[in-house]
């Protein structure tokens, strides 16, 4: 018995299976966005770049604009002038609504992001590696012992000016110490203390008072030895130079293209992200550099399938927080430096007066002098924290494609091992928030880079 | 029992058949198309939308630029026909890129170090202009015949069409992805140019006029003779003296009076507590005997007034001291320093044909050290004027902490302690522009200690993160003096180079985060 009698029920039925295919397309297409998404309003339905593209359309009306190009480029006969006219008319306002058009400027918009990152990352590269190549070679150089030329302006003025208000404030200091022991001699509510506090403490300080000089003079000495130790063993040991051997570590990290050393085009090919190098960040560096430079070991490589228009933009947004991370901490390192030896000043001609506040009967006043022989020698040691990192630099270069987690590292420990000086706890607690805060940066920066 | 065999059934595949014979016999051949066609597109649908799938899973896209260019292309195909041509920033030649020793005259240098490394060229030649590319009117020529076309008379389609195409040429290959790259970036440079300009400038109208504004002294607010009346707030303008005197009045008015009235309650409780303390647990407080309530409170008498003398004694001596420091140099010379160094980058980077010659990482890091400077210079403003305020705050407070002195201790910092804190930030703050002077003249010290021995050089990277150390000094060591501890002033410093990492990410500038 025939299940279809007439055309008319065939018909019913192929509009009734392609009724059930359309819903099953279109819901197949739709459930991609729809079942873990956010919640979607009306509004948000509303508020899209297609929704701005109609509008646009409507407000400059792009069919009319259209259809009149079409037709005025079918107008018969010769020209006239109100055809030319009428052409031009329709020219600017085609290319202004065109200029303007959302789906024109997106494009342009999201490839200006990307090459905006990608040059912000390669100058942050650039200035990461000058500054810490820059860092290291101040590192290798000696403090300038300022304090040895008898007669200099550092000494001239600490005797004439800082010794002499010194001396002034230690009267005072000395008077009211021992009004102190004396009053304490009789009622204890301003303490217990030596009958003689004031005038023991005041012949101690007349003697600290000039000695401060030889602490700065030694502590510079003691600088200086430590470098000198560290970096000739190594050469001794190793047989090249601990300074160039880190500076070629920070600049093989830090290598980026330049202008000449892309293509030019968009026309590149695709990247090979795979690692040229077995170390243990290799794979994790294969998917970051462009270039590999190391002049120490005449390494000099610019593949074109690295080229940065090449570059995938998580690689892009990883590079960008790297570099920049280090080109803060590259120049904060250099600063250090500088700091070093300006602090060393400073605390040159403020010794005789921090010597003198020892006198005094206030708590803080009489820790200065303390606080400031230890401030000198944790400066003094910067140079052990800083030629240790500088070694280390040395030690890991080529151990992975580029270095630049460890250098990375490593140049935290250049900033981080001063700022904590011997409280090592302190220094690993602060390395862990800094792995950690790099982490998220990246992962920040990954999430808008497309 | 068996297990049930699923199978087609025979009479079903006999039923399709007959319905297909019958489907055959029974309609039209425009409606046999009709079906076919929709169950051709039904079953070839579904495989292009799984293979469509399949090929997005297997490379996704990574947002690579020369990603963004194909896409353009595929709907603007007049912009494939120049994707190949290297960008407008031409065919730039590559320079070396050196690293080497720099003047640095506080260090020894051991050993000059140079690396040079010459970049590798990888860019293309242009290509010959292909259809609307570089070629112009040349695209009309006739290879064949060996003539361009001659003219004809113009008609009105022509400029129409002319029109159309131009627009059409000009979107698709003017907005590509490849055509933004130079403007784009010398957008983000150039703004990193005007800021670096307007940043180093600010900080340098900031040091001018700090450095005289430092030198003068703090103004002594507890020196009857500084106060000048009383004014009322009718003066559209009034001498700072005025000010002055009225924080004076109200010193004498109301502060020394309230604090004559916390002192009793506090002696009282004092008291009892020493009395009650006597048959247990005795703390610091006992230590005066029995009467330590009423030798505390007696001396607390005399530190209520002798407070403005303290404050007074305070702010001249930080005075005398800053004077003492401040007669040996000239404060002008730091500004020349500073100055210096401004001039020399705006030397270096003189436009050439509208543009900065300097490479864009040093275009990044003198915008990032111009806005450091010129946030520490205001900021040391700001501090000069937080002297005067909190001199005054001091002043006010000064009769209440001695009151508190009467008051029992070991309640946190409460009342006892809280004296004391008044003398140790008197002190500090009395000799913050001491400190301030003493820096300034380490540092012309410094330049004169280098000059006489030939070997300042101004202008230099090292001279320009030394004025990065002075201005981080003159924001740290006032505030701690003796509290010598160089770590600390490291975070100062690495939050300032911070601020580097971020200019060059970006976030200043205007390129995107």
């Amino acid at each position: 018995m025939p299940i279809i009698r007439n055309t008319n029920q065939l018909l019913n039925l192929t509009n009734l299976a392609l009724a059930v295919l359309t819903c099953a397309f279109l819901g197949a297409t739709q459930a991609q966005a729809l079942p873990f998404g956010p919640m979607i309003t009306s509004t948000d339905l509303r508020d899209t770049a297609r929704t701005l593209q109609e509008q646009q359309g409507k407000d400059v009306k792009r069919r009319r604009l259209e259809a009149t190009a079409e037709a005025l480029c079918r107008v018969p006969g010769e020209a006239t002038s109100r055809q030319c006219l009428n052409t031009r008319f329709n020219e600017m306002e085609r290319l202004a609504a065109k200029m303007n058009q959302p789906n024109n400027a997106a494009p342009a918009a999201k490839a200006q992001g990307q090459a905006q990152a990608t040059q912000a990352g390669n100058s942050a590269a650039d200035i990461a590696r000058d500054q810490s190549v820059a860092a290291i070679d101040y590192a290798s150089r000696f403090l300038r012992n300022f304090t040895t030329e008898r007669g200099n302006r550092w000494n001239r003025f600490r005797d004439n000016v800082f010794v002499p208000m010194a001396l002034l404030l230690l009267l005072p200091g000395a008077v009211m110490a021992q009004v102190r022991a004396i009053i304490s001699q009789s009622n204890p509510v301003v303490g217990m203390v030596s009958p003689i506090d004031g005038i023991q403490r005041s012949i101690i300080a007349i003697f600290l008072i000039p000695g401060s000089y030889l602490i700065v003079n030694y502590a510079v000495d003691l600088a200086n030895s430590i470098s000198y130790t560290v970096s000739t063993e190594y050469r001794n040991l190793f047989g090249s130079d601990m300074y160039s051997d880190a500076m070629c570590a920070e600049i093989r990290a830090f290598s980026v293209r330049y202008l000449s050393e892309n293509e030019g085009s968009l026309r590149v090919p695709d990247p090979d992200l795979s690692p040229i190098h077995n170390g243990i960040f290799s794979p994790a560096e294969g998917k970051l550099w462009g270039k590999l430079a190391d002049p120490c070991a005449g390494l000099y490589l610019v593949p074109p399938n690295r080229d940065d228009a090449s570059m995938p933009a998580s690689t892009i947004a990883a590079r960008t927080v790297l570099y920049t991370s280090n080109a803060g901490m590259a120049t904060g390192w250099a600063i250090l430096c500088a700091f070093q030896m300006a602090f060393f000043y400073y605390l040159f001609f403020v010794g005789p007066v921090m010597a003198a506040l020892w006198v005094y009967p206030v708590k803080f006043m009489r820790d200065a002098f303390g606080n400031w022989c230890e401030g000198v020698l944790t400066l003094c040691f910067w140079n052990l924290f800083w030629t240790t990192t500088i070694c280390l630099l040395g030690c890991f270069k080529g151990t992975d494609d580029t270095g630049l987690f460890m250098v990375t590292a490593l140049n935290f420990l250049a900033t981080g091992s001063v700022k904590h000086a011997f409280d090592f706890a302190g220094l690993v607690k602060a390395a862990g928030m800094k792995a950690a805060e790099l982490g998220e940066k990246m992962g920040k920066a990954a999430a808008g880079a497309k | 029992m068996t297990n049930p065999v699923i199978a087609p059934c025979t009479s079903a595949l006999r039923r399709i058949v007959a319905l297909i014979q019958t489907q055959r016999n029974a309609v039209c051949p425009e409606v046999q198309k009709l079906v076919l066609a929709f169950m051709a597109i039904s079953l070839i649908l579904p495989t292009i939308i799984v293979a469509a799938e399949a090929q997005g899973t297997r490379r996704p896209p990574r947002g690579m630029l020369k990603e963004h260019q194909d896409l353009w292309n595929k709907a603007n195909p007049y912009s494939k026909t120049h994707d190949g041509q290297p960008r407008p920033d031409g065919n730039c030649a590559g320079e070396p890129v050196i690293h080497q020793s720099r003047p640095a005259p506080d260090r020894t240098m051991q050993r000059f170090y140079i690396f040079v490394m010459p970049p590798q060229k990888q860019r293309k030649t242009n290509e010959q202009g292909k259809q609307g590319g570089n070629k112009g009117h040349e695209n009309n020529y006739n290879p064949v015949e060996n003539r361009h076309p001659e003219g004809r008379r113009i008609l009105n389609s022509d400029p129409a069409f002319l029109a159309k195409d131009g627009v059409d040429w000009l979107m698709q290959v003017g907005q590509a992805p490849q055509q933004q790259m130079p403007g784009t970036i010398a957008s983000m440079m150039g703004q990193a140019q005007g800021a670096a300009d307007a940043s180093h400038n600010g900080s340098l109208e900031a040091i001018e006029d700090y450095l005289p504004m430092v030198t003068m002294g703090n103004v002594n607010v507890a020196n009857e003779a500084a106060g000048g009346g009383r004014g009322n707030g009718a003066q559209a303008f009034r001498p700072l003296s005025t000010a002055i005197g009225m924080v004076q009045a109200m010193y004498h008015r109301v502060y020394l009076p309230v604090a004559l009235l916390l002192l009793l309650p506090g002696a009282v409780i004092l008291h009892m507590k020493i009395i009650l303390s006597q048959f247990a647990n005795p703390d610091e407080d006992a230590q005066g005997g029995p009467f330590g309530s009423i030798l505390r409170a007696t001396i607390a008498l005399f530190l209520i007034p002798a407070t403005q003398l303290i404050m007074s004694y305070s702010i001249d001596v930080g005075n005398s001291m800053t004077m003492t420091i401040a007669q040996q140099f000239s404060p002008v010379e730091i500004v020349a320093w500073a100055r210096a160094m401004q001039e020399d980058r705006e030397a270096h980077g003189q436009p050439q044909d509208r543009l900065d010659p300097q490479p864009f990482k040093d275009q990044i890091f003198q915008m990032a050290a111009g806005i450091i400077n010129m946030s520490l210079g205001y900021g040391l403003v700001i501090l000069a004027a937080f002297q005067l305020a909190l001199s005054c705050y001091l002043l006010l407070m000064g009769p209440i902490a001695a009151a508190l002195y009467a008051w029992p201790g070991s309640v946190g910092k409460l009342f006892k302690p809280v004296f004391i804190n008044w003398v140790n930030s008197v002190v500090t703050l009395s000799l913050w522009r001491f400190w301030w002077v003493l820096i300034i003249f380490v540092f012309v010290t410094r330049i004169h200690w280098l000059t006489e021995i030939g070997e300042y050089v101004p202008n230099t990277e090292w001279e320009a993160m030394m004025l990065v150390v002075f201005l981080v000094m003159m924001m740290y060591v006032p505030f701690a003096p003796f509290e010598v501890k160089p770590g600390e002033m490291v975070d100062k410093i690495l939050d300032k180079a911070k601020e580097i990492s971020s200019a060059a990410s970006g976030k200043k500038g205007g390129a995107p985060g």
